[in-house]
């Protein structure tokens, strides 16, 4: 495959993942408003655009399912079929299998597909309709009968015939929207991928047609249609009318169209005699040359002069709105890699100018400089975040799917879709927030029936709210449903043998028990919960992300789980230790609280090493200086600091010679040399240039842990008790 | 720096009649290596380390590199070849070993050496106290010997290995 196809590829796959989830979110939308026209237009502009660019980058099986797809999307659209909660979830099931293929072919891009069985459902649907009131029975037959056929003959005769029954069936109106938005994505591509094409022409173009379009909100619309009908049938592939389309609107909205002119017009169109299947190369053609065929391709002055200045407006306009790029992520590490460094520069030139800069003018510069770079680096940081909408719009997928298993009726709200986070957060974020999410509606929420009797409306609701609180972005699940019962948690985790029955801890702690492995209230597997692991999962996953969950619960009124991350996990609050000659950073969301250990507390157990007898817990206490075979400085215990280290486990505790101080770190990636070495999250450079390795006391000692943890937590029961 | 990929191999895959290949040579000791000059990113005076704790000891430390964090390794050490002493001309080499980027020290970088490929001897096993596996083998020169070292050999996954099992 040639390189440039390839990237052609590459980049649809990209794009259409992204449409794929505005697609779901339209279909969600269009189930809770059946009756609007507005999304199904959109939804059909979003169809026809993934149609049009899969079939043009050359995947042929995703353009035949999507054309399948369309042919359902029309028929609700044109109101042959009602929408119905059926239809939304066979819409929803083509788009999953989209996804699906869209997902294979990023990684096999000769995968196939059998897309026989859910083609096999459109075709019911579709026949179901045509038949009109007739009989379950017409439908069955259908559908027997499009078994009955090859169905890839099918799929292909179809094919063939698709142009024709596209052009008799849409109506002008959502064509010339399609095109429209097709350019646009287009001019994306164009611009993104090939520099070398002048990108400057295309964006005037489509964003002259966006102008036009929206000035020819007011114009006659038989007369378009007219036109628009005329053009159509002139044209010999579907996206021809693109520009006689747009032209015509153009024309018409500077109220100077005649018949001669638009035959001229449409002659002109008919020139770019282009073939079907490179429609990306048609579009950079087609696309371009707008401005031409209304300057110089129509004889008619009025038309020459005028477009000129339409078009210059709305290219002035469309400078003003947020474009962007895509740029890689190890760009961008790199770019991040440099400013620090220069900010580390700047702080030291800055500690020089104190001692031996006299000069007024580059003590002022310097003092400049530092405000630059610090700027520099928020922007380069800021390079890195995403707004988390993408991941919270799964939510109501999910918010859908559950509460139709479980026949509950559920009304999701979003928040803060706009909170921004960094990419590499989000995407470990998602998984942790189905588990809550599916849990608020599975477990949350009660029945319709049980919330009537509590007094509570019948719709259940769950909110999802995304905000930044500090340095952390905070995502707060809530429902409005029963809130989760202490005593059965209790009962269960006594069951379960998670919880000691003698055992005494409050309401509170017992709530947190939910996040225990094998934890699950339900007796019953099913579908959507039960199988003891979500809640696991949420906290090992979030925790992974040195985030943090917290529930809080009220029976009768609901609960709230509460994620709080990290905003990016390229910086970390750090506390400098000093071990002997040598520095090392602990990240601070691992730091419990850290002592000067007197005498009473330390003591040696033969066997068992030394611990910390800390207000009644017994902590076994590591150090850290033989551990990492680091020298450390001489003396006893009670000389040097103990830090207690909360632990996925038990908490422990380090000692160390002293701690430095607490500051922000970049985290530096090691090399693949030692990237591998356990206890090593990675690296940072420090104030004075050096780097210092940040490490991660959970993993260093897990091995120690758990050789001895289950004596040390006997232990501790019985010692505490 | 990933356009340099793969460039240790150069003298291995290269065309046996193809022109001169250019090797930067530089002395351990006494004596005197050479690697591939595509696989140098650049050479640098030894700078301030942090060792890395239970790393093998030839792992000097790990330095920073304009915001980059570099191993640096002290390939005398791992050779078994005694450093110069009072030596005022130890530099870095900051190699590209299949996009990984490691800091070797030598005792002095000597010159830049150009020959073409069928000029290299075999390995003969007697002259040097190095690992033959490490070598590709030998250019002489009037009476002066280069031993060209296979960087990638010497710190081999084998090494990374050692690395993840100590840890472990």
């Amino acid at each position: 495959m040639e390189d440039f196809e390839k990237e052609l590829k590459e980049d649809f796959l990209e794009e259409s993942l992204q449409l794929l989830e505005d697609t779901e979110q339209s279909f969600l939308a269009l189930e809770n408003d059946k009756e609007s026209s507005e999304l199904l237009d959109q939804i059909f502009r979003l169809a026809h655009n993934l149609k049009g660019t899969s079939r043009a980058v050359g995947f042929g099986e995703v353009a035949e399912f999507t054309h399948e797809m369309e042919n359902l999307i029309l028929k609700v659209k044109t109101g042959e079929l009602p929408v119905s909660d059926g239809i939304v979830s066979l819409l929803l099931e083509c788009n999953d299998h989209i996804t699906h293929m869209i997902q294979t072919l990023k990684d096999d891009m000769a995968e196939t597909f059998e897309s026989e069985a859910i083609v096999v459902k459109i075709q019911g649907a579709l026949g179901g309709e045509l038949n009109g009131d007739q009989s379950t029975a017409a439908v069955s037959e259908s559908v027997e009968e499009v078994q009955e056929d090859v169905p890839s003959e099918e799929v292909v005769a179809e094919s063939g015939a698709w142009e024709d029954d596209d052009q008799e069936a849409i109506d002008e109106d959502s064509l010339v929207a399609g095109f429209e938005q097709e350019i646009i994505e287009e001019k994306e591509v164009v611009q993104v991928d090939s520099p070398e094409v002048s990108s400057a022409e295309p964006e005037i173009s489509a964003a002259a047609l966006e102008a036009l379009r929206e000035l020819g909100g007011d114009l006659d619309e038989s007369v378009l249609n007219e036109l628009s009908e005329g053009v159509v049938k002139e044209a010999e592939v579907e996206e021809e009318p693109e520009i006689s389309a747009a032209a015509v609107e153009a024309l018409k909205e500077l109220g100077t169209c005649d018949e001669g002119l638009i035959s001229d017009l449409q002659k002109n169109t008919k020139k770019e005699d282009l073939k079907f299947n490179n429609v990306e190369k048609r579009n950079e053609e087609n696309v371009t040359p707008i401005p031409v065929v209304r300057g110089d391709g129509s004889p008619v002055s009025v038309t020459k002069a005028a477009p000129a200045p339409v078009a210059k407006k709305a290219a002035t306009k469309k400078t003003g709105e947020d474009e962007s790029i895509r740029v890689s992520l190890a760009r961008v590490e790199k770019l991040n890699n440099v400013v620090g460094e220069l900010v580390i520069l700047q702080t030291v030139l800055d500690q020089q100018r104190f001692s031996s800069v006299q000069d007024d003018l580059t003590n002022k510069s310097i003092s400049q400089l530092g405000k630059l770079s610090k700027e520099i680096q928020e922007i380069s940081m800021s390079l890195r975040m995403v707004p988390v909408k993408s991941t919270l719009q799964k939510m109501s997928r999910i918010v859908r799917d559950t509460s139709k298993a479980l026949d509950k009726d559920v009304k999701l709200t979003l928040f803060g879709e706009e909170t921004e986070i960094d990419k590499t957060v989000l995407e470990h974020l998602s998984d942790p927030l189905v588990h809550i999410v599916r849990n608020a509606v599975d477990h949350g929420l009660e029945n319709t029936v049980d919330r009537v009797k509590a007094g509570k409306s019948e719709v259940g609701n769950v909110t999802i709210r995304a905000l930044h609180e500090g340095n952390n972005l905070v995502i707060e699940i809530s429902d409005d449903g029963g809130g989760i019962p202490a005593d059965i948690i209790r009962g269960k985790a006594i069951e379960k043998g998670i919880l000691n029955p003698n055992e005494q801890i409050s309401d509170e702690e017992v709530i947190q028990l939910i996040f225990h492995p094998g934890f699950s209230t339900k007796d019953q597997v099913t579908e959507v919960s039960g199988r003891g692991v979500g809640m696991d999962v949420v906290k090992t996953n979030i925790e992974k992300l040195s985030g943090e969950v917290k529930v809080k619960t009220e029976r009768g009124k609901g609960s709230v789980f509460k994620v709080v991350l990290p905003l990016t996990m390229a910086i970390i609050d750090g506390m400098v230790i000093r071990v002997g000659g040598e520095k090392f950073i602990i990240p601070l969301n691992q730091v419990h609280e850290s002592l000067k250990p007197n005498e009473e507390i330390v003591h040696e157990v033969t066997g068992w090493g030394k611990c910390l007898n800390l207000r009644g817990q017994v902590l076994p206490l590591f150090n850290i200086g033989s551990t990492l075979s680091v020298k450390t400085d001489e003396g006893v215990e009670t000389d040097k600091i103990a830090i207690i280290i909360q632990s996925t486990e038990i908490p422990f505790a380090i000692l160390v010679d002293d701690i430095l101080h607490q500051q922000q770190v970049v985290i530096k990636n090691l090399g693949n040399e030692i990237k591998n070495t356990k206890g090593f999250m990675g690296s940072s450079i420090l104030g004075d240039g050096k780097p210092s390795f940040i490490l991660d006391l959970n993993e260093l000692y897990s091995g120690k842990m758990k050789k001895s943890s289950s004596n040390i937590k006997d232990n501790l029961i019985g010692r505490v008790a | 720096m990933t356009d340099e990929n793969n460039n240790q191999n150069l003298a291995i895959v290269a065309d046996e009649n193809s022109e001169l290949q250019r090797f930067l040579e530089f002395s351990l000791g006494e004596e005197d290596y050479a690697i591939p000059l595509l696989s140098v990113r650049e050479v640098i005076s030894v700078p301030e380390t942090t060792p890395i704790p239970k790393a093998p000891s030839h792992f000097l430390g790990i330095m920073n590199l304009r915001g980059q964090v570099i191993s640096v390794v002290d390939m005398r050490t791992k050779l078994k070849i005694k450093a110069l002493e009072n030596n005022s001309e130890e530099s870095v080499i900051i190699v590209d070993i299949d996009g990984m980027n490691l800091g070797i020290v030598v005792d002095s970088i000597n010159k830049v050496l150009a020959f073409s490929l069928n000029e290299i001897n075999d390995v003969p096993e007697i002259e040097t106290q190095v690992n033959a596996e490490y070598i590709y083998g030998v250019y002489r020169k009037e009476d002066s010997l280069t031993v060209l070292l296979n960087v990638a050999k010497v710190l081999d996954i084998a090494d990374v290995n050692t690395l993840k099992k100590k840890a472990a």
